[in-house]
């Protein structure tokens, strides 16, 4: 027995038991009965429990575990456990049984007592409950009508069916706790327990009569009947009768069979609660190697795997075993061996190193031919026959010729002193190539040894391989990595030039379709299409680039062995990838989970493998002999279901509503699936792809997860899809739409809410655009209007003032020309002109400084308000004083209101003039407080009271009408003998507004 | 101080005058003015600004008269020139009207009064008559731009050499209130020649206080 150690893997840890010998307890194992490759899962795996009391597999593929202090499902990596109020209480959460209602639901026998349902992953408690025994039931069976049988522990059995149930505790012998249920082929129930067999037809039990034994277990029968162990025998129950096929089983007496199962290719399965596993098949009984020596339940799974529930052992799994080792253990004086060839009577010789020549027996037995006392101690490289017997043996110190039929011992062939000879192949027809160390290649046909050199064309040495092709050429490859191809007359070589990696050659190959492989070492595969050497290695996705065995197995896989391990890769798929149509090829490599611990291929010897006739694939390696029965290997035609587990957005699982609706921030999104392969669930292939994301399906390896980073907002869609062991796709998959939700700056809403509010403000500004615009025309139409008005003003006055003096200067002046005039006259007229010359000045000095621009401003009013009253009283009696504040700004003023307020002072100036009588009069201007006073002031006479309040009459009214109109005020101070005081107040901080609203 | 001392006369023959002036007729006229008075006398007519800084050095007249607006250069800056050239001789802007910022910026240059185009025959020989005894005539509001000047925080100013004296400060105060010369000099009870004096000083003392400003604007 071989343990294998811990390893490491995608799935975890796990111990991997194998057992590659059975003991052979009542029968001996046949070549043709295939072993059983046991797996475990026990509590360091992950398993909540080491009890296992019940094992299923649901309709999805998932397998539950009925555990001692859980219900746990398993998907081949891990194991999640289900909890439920329903299912456990402080005392006790022990699953005593499982079985499946219907597709969807599982019914649960919990160890506090009650029946439960599973569904959709909800706990819920079945209606029968109410109706049934306080105790835990036991034993659960599930009819095809969906009617429930249930064993309790104090013995009661009840069939619940559509809300009624049926209590058979009162019929005799009938015991609930260890009853069994199966159909026999015609559809019948059949009900076993203790001693008690019964058919169940029209709501009754039908006792068998014959008495069969005791501790009975029952199961169905694909051939026919039912299958029967007791504690005194092994019986089959068919039309009526019973036929006893094992008397007096291990188990007697000593366990009591718990789980009796036929599976999908014949075996009887017989777990028993203290003597472990048993097989039945092909008439022998054969102890099956478990964890465990109590088993609670056996089951088989769709892909034909065989699990084990054990009261202590775990979790195991048995499938069939295609390899087989051949050593020392197995007779062979060597471990070691380095070449294997069948000859034409299908007998197997082995190159035994050390162990000298071997040959396998049909009774499975090695004669070791060297032991013969008359045979010279041979170290055998390589082995080879033809059909006349003649074998020649390749060895260390030389080649010999055996005749097999003789008795003599071989004889060394002397010819041309061959040592270390590698390579010895025998072509149809009949030719024995031999290849030696250094550079000998010769062949011997009919007895003559013939040697080939450099003259014929092959200037090789180190030979390593030999084939034929169809046409009969013979095929030469050298440890220097050179190529010859033979046609019966001369070698032609190949060499790096013609493509070759140049790496040694170590096996030659043509496959049933003429195609030549070679294997090298370091470079991988090459293969010969069209004359052109394709090279395949690691890139192109081969495990390993040393190959220094090939075979074709009938399945049209090609198996590869290395120093590193054994794999196969379809031929198709090596085609393809030679041909560039696919980039990748996929290898499946064998390994430890396959029974096989480290294999070390060896190479540089012919024949090291070799197909035989029956099928079989034969390698050499440093373990032994490995032999590979590939019609024995049960190929898994069954597509995994891919099952979404989890989606976690940021590592918080998100839960799965329909649509599922991820949040605009994550980072990180994960979907957690199951594959449900458990043949070997490391060797699951995921593709995955992310429609709107990925371009093309993404090659995941065997995770059982996909992560995405941030996508971007959208619907999407994942599909994953996955492989079993044998390459078997489920191209349905996984099939998952998901959306990915906008931000609430990407919502739809919130883009047309801002589209509208861009829109309102768009309107408003060019509204308030428009307005401004229009306001500006108007502003612009007002000034316009304002400037004509203005310059309307100075027209008229240049043509009343200046006008009319001119005219009055040339009419006094052509008056005085004519010579009648008298003298005095003639002065007088003189004098006129003179005073209306200087009048004319000053009204054009008065007009050119309302028109200059450059007094538009409130100290220049000012300035010339004082200047103009001091020129204007300087002909008159009236002294002008002034009270001038020094700080007027130059704050600009319109021309109009310029204008009007120099109107005003003059005005009143005039008045003071006209009608004061006043001596002095002073002008006062002061500006604070944005307003702009102005006080003409006299010491005259001064007006009446009544005066005063009709003063709207005269020249007053003009004046305040203009003061008004530019926004000003006006005031008349006056008291009869004590003066007038008129005051002129012009607020000028906002005369520019004003005046731009339009006076 | 000079403030209650005689107005100075430096020549007792007639007043001689050079006019920069060029407006033809306008030369003409003025020229035939100062020919019939009898205190006066042209000495030199020019009519561009060029033209009057070379001739009229030479002729050092008492008074000249100088038209603002000149075909070549401002007739400010030309005051600015002959004055340092002619420290005795006043100058007299002759203006078409009056543009108080533009007198003002001339008085600072180094004239010491003004005369309107405007100006009656009488007018304008009073005033050569003034400028010749003193400082002409100062209007109000050149008056209130004089105080302003003086008060006004300057670098360019020579402690103690500009500052005005009381009775100037008082003069100043009157014309800018609108009292004319002679009524000042009654109110004050001075010499209508000891007004003019003060005037005089004035007009020097605004010309010390602006020296700089004037050198920076017009002679660098």
């Amino acid at each position: 027995m071989l343990c294998f150690s811990q390893i490491n893997s995608k799935l975890g840890c796990f111990v991997l038991l194998a057992f590659l010998w059975n003991s052979d307890v009542f029968a001996a194992s046949g070549a043709t009965t295939p072993d059983y490759l046991l797996q475990a899962w026990q509590s360091e795996d992950g398993l909540p429990h080491q009890l296992v009391n019940s094992v299923l597999q649901d309709r999805q593929g998932y397998l539950w575990l009925a555990t001692e202090t859980a219900l746990v499902r398993f998907d081949g990596v891990q194991f999640k456990e289900y909890s439920s109020p329903l299912i456990r209480n402080e005392k006790s959460s022990r699953i005593r049984t499982l079985v499946q209602e219907d597709a969807s639901t599982l019914l649960i026998a919990p160890d506090i007592g009650g029946l439960v349902r599973l569904r959709d992953g909800k706990f819920t408690t079945h209606p029968a409950t109410a109706m049934l025994p306080s105790q835990p039931i036991a034993t659960l069976f599930a009819e095809r009508s969906g009617a429930i049988w249930m064993g309790f522990l104090g013995g009661d059995i009840v069939r619940w069916e559509n809300g009624r149930t049926n209590s058979f505790a009162e019929l005799d012998g009938l015991k609930g706790q260890w009853s069994s249920f199966a159909y026999d082929n015609s559809g019948e129930l059949w009900i076993a327990n203790s001693s008690f067999l019964g058919r169940f037809t029209n709501n009754t039990v039908i006792p068998f009569a014959e008495n069969i034994g005791d501790r009975l277990c029952i199961a169905s029968r694909r051939a026919g009947g039912l299958w029967i162990a007791s504690n005194e025998r092994l019986c089959l129950l068919e039309n009526g009768r019973i036929s006893h096929l094992i008397e007096s089983p291990p188990w007697a007496g000593a366990a009591r069979v718990r789980s009796l199962l036929e599976d999908r290719s014949g075996n009887l399965w017989i777990g028993t609660s203290a003597c472990g596993l048993f097989r039945f098949a092909a008439g022998k009984l054969i102890s099956v190697s478990t964890s465990h020596l109590s088993i609670n339940a056996v089951r088989e799974d769709v892909e034909g795997n065989i699990w084990v529930a054990t009261h202590g052992g775990g979790l195991n799994r048995l499938r069939p075993r295609i390899f087989d080792l051949y050593n020392s253990k197995k007779g062979l004086l060597d471990n070691i061996s380095y070449s294997v060839f069948e000859d034409a009577g299908g007998r197997l010789w082995i190159g035994n190193c050390d162990g000298g020549l071997a040959r396998l027996e049909e009774d499975e037995r090695f004669e070791i031919l060297t032991q013969n006392p008359d045979w010279p101690p041979l170290r055998v490289f390589s082995i080879s026959t033809d059909a006349k017997n003649n074998a020649w043996i390749g060895t260390r110190t030389g080649l010999y010729h055996w005749n097999t039929d003789a008795s003599t011992p071989p004889r060394q062939v002397e010819e041309e002193q061959i040592k270390d000879v590698h390579v010895i192949f025998t072509a149809r027809n009949g030719d024995a190539w031999i290849g030696a160390d250094p550079d000998v290649l010769g062949r011997f046909r009919e007895g003559t040894f013939r040697r080939f050199n450099v003259e014929d064309g092959f200037s090789g040495n180190h030979v390593r391989a030999v084939a034929e092709d169809k046409s009969g050429d013979i095929w030469v490859g050298t440890d220097s990595g050179e190529l010859f191809h033979f046609d019966g007359k001369k070698f032609q070589r190949f060499t790096t030039a013609d493509g070759l990696p140049g790496s040694s050659v170590r096996v030659l190959l043509f496959d049933s379709e003429g195609v030549l492989w070679i294997g090298t070492s370091g470079s991988g595969l090459v293969v010969r299409l069209d004359g052109k050497f394709v090279r395949i290695d690691t890139d192109r996705g081969l495990p390993m680039n040393s190959i220094f065995q090939m075979l074709l197995d009938d399945r049209g896989r090609m198996w590869f062995g290395s120093p590193a391990g054994l794999f196969h890769v379809s031929r198709e798929e090596l085609l393809a990838s030679a041909r560039g149509q696919d980039e990748i090829v996929y290898a499946s490599m064998f390994g430890r989970s396959d029974g096989l611990s480290s294999v070390s291929c060896l190479g540089g010897y012919q024949p090291v493998a070799w197909k035989s006739k029956q099928g079989q694939l034969w390698f050499a390696t440093r373990q032994g002999l490995l032999k590979v029965d590939t019609a024995a290997e049960h190929i898994n035609h069954r597509p995994p279901p891919v099952l979404l587990d989890q989606c976690l957005a940021d590592d918080r699982v998100v839960s799965l509503t329909k649509p599922l609706r991820i949040a605009p921030d994550v980072r990180k999104l994960e979907f957690r699936f199951s594959v449900l392969s458990y043949t070997a669930p490391e060797k699951v292939q995921v593709r995955h792809w992310l429609a709107n994301f990925d371009s093309d399906w993404v090659e995941a390896g065997s995770a059982r997860k996909v992560i995405y980073p941030k996508l971007p907002a959208g619907k999407y869609r994942l599909r994953v899809i996955a492989s079993n062991n044998d390459g078997v796709w489920n191209d349905e998959g996984l099939e998952l739409a998901f959306v990915v939700l906008p931000a609430w700056w990407q919502t739809a809403t919130f883009r047309v809410t801002a589209i509208l509010c861009f829109a309102v403000l768009i309107g408003l500004i060019v509204r308030y655009w428009s307005h401004r615009r229009l306001r500006l025309e108007l502003t612009r139409l007002e000034q316009q209007q304002a400037l004509e008005k203005e310059r309307a003003r100075i027209a008229r006055d240049l043509h009343d003032d200046l006008g009319v003096s001119l005219t009055q200067i040339a009419l006094l002046a052509e008056m005085s020309a004519d010579d009648s005039v008298p003298s005095d006259r003639l002065k007088k007229n003189l004098g006129q002109v003179v005073s209306g010359a200087r009048n004319l000045v000053r009204k054009l000095d008065g007009i050119l400084w309302t028109v200059n621009p450059k007094n538009d401003s409130l100290d220049k009013l000012a300035s010339y308000l004082c200047q103009f009253s001091q020129q204007f009283f300087r002909p008159t009696q009236i002294c002008c004083r002034f009270d001038v504040a020094e700080n007027i700004p130059a704050h600009p003023l319109s021309p109009d209101v310029r204008h009007d307020l120099f109107m005003v002072v003059k005005e009143a100036m005039n008045n003071v003039v006209k009608h004061s009588g006043a001596s002095e009069v002073w002008l006062r201007l002061k500006a604070s407080d944005g307003v702009f006073e102005a006080v003409i002031e006299d010491n005259g006479r001064g007006l009446s009271l009544d005066a005063v309040q009709n003063s709207d009459r005269n020249g007053v009214r003009n004046m305040r009408t203009r003061i008004e109109g530019v926004g000003g005020t006006f005031e008349l101070q006056s008291e009869s003998g004590r003066g007038t005081t008129i005051r002129v107040r012009f607020p000028f901080a906002h005369s520019l507004n004003s005046y731009s609203h339009g006076v | 101080m000079a403030s209650e001392t005689e107005a100075p006369i430096k020549n007792p023959g007639p007043t001689t005058i050079a006019i920069v002036e060029d407006n033809g007729p306008m030369r003409e006229t003025l020229m035939q003015l100062i020919q019939d008075m009898p205190e006066t006398k042209c000495v030199g007519v020019c009519d561009t600004a060029a033209k009057a800084l070379r001739q009229i050095p030479k002729l050092a007249p008492d008074v000249v008269i100088m038209d603002i607006r000149l075909p070549d250069r401002s007739g400010i800056e030309c005051t600015a020139r002959l004055k340092p050239l002619l420290p005795d001789t006043q100058i007299l802007i002759y203006t078409v009207h009056e543009d108080n910022d533009q007198i003002f910026e001339a008085l600072k240059a180094g004239a010491s009064g003004y005369l309107l185009k405007s100006a009656t025959p009488t007018e304008i020989r009073e005033a050569l008559i003034d400028i010749k005894l003193g400082g002409a005539p100062m209007s109000s509001e050149i008056a209130r731009k004089v105080v302003q000047s003086f008060r006004r925080p300057d670098s360019g100013k020579v402690p103690g050499m500009d500052e005005l004296t009381r009775r100037e400060e008082e003069i100043l105060a009157l014309l800018a209130q609108g009292y004319v010369a002679k009524e000042i000099a009654q109110k004050l009870f001075l010499s209508y020649a000891t007004v003019r004096t003060h005037l005089h000083h004035i007009y020097e003392k605004l010309h010390v206080s602006s020296k700089t400003e004037a050198v920076v604007k017009y002679l660098s």
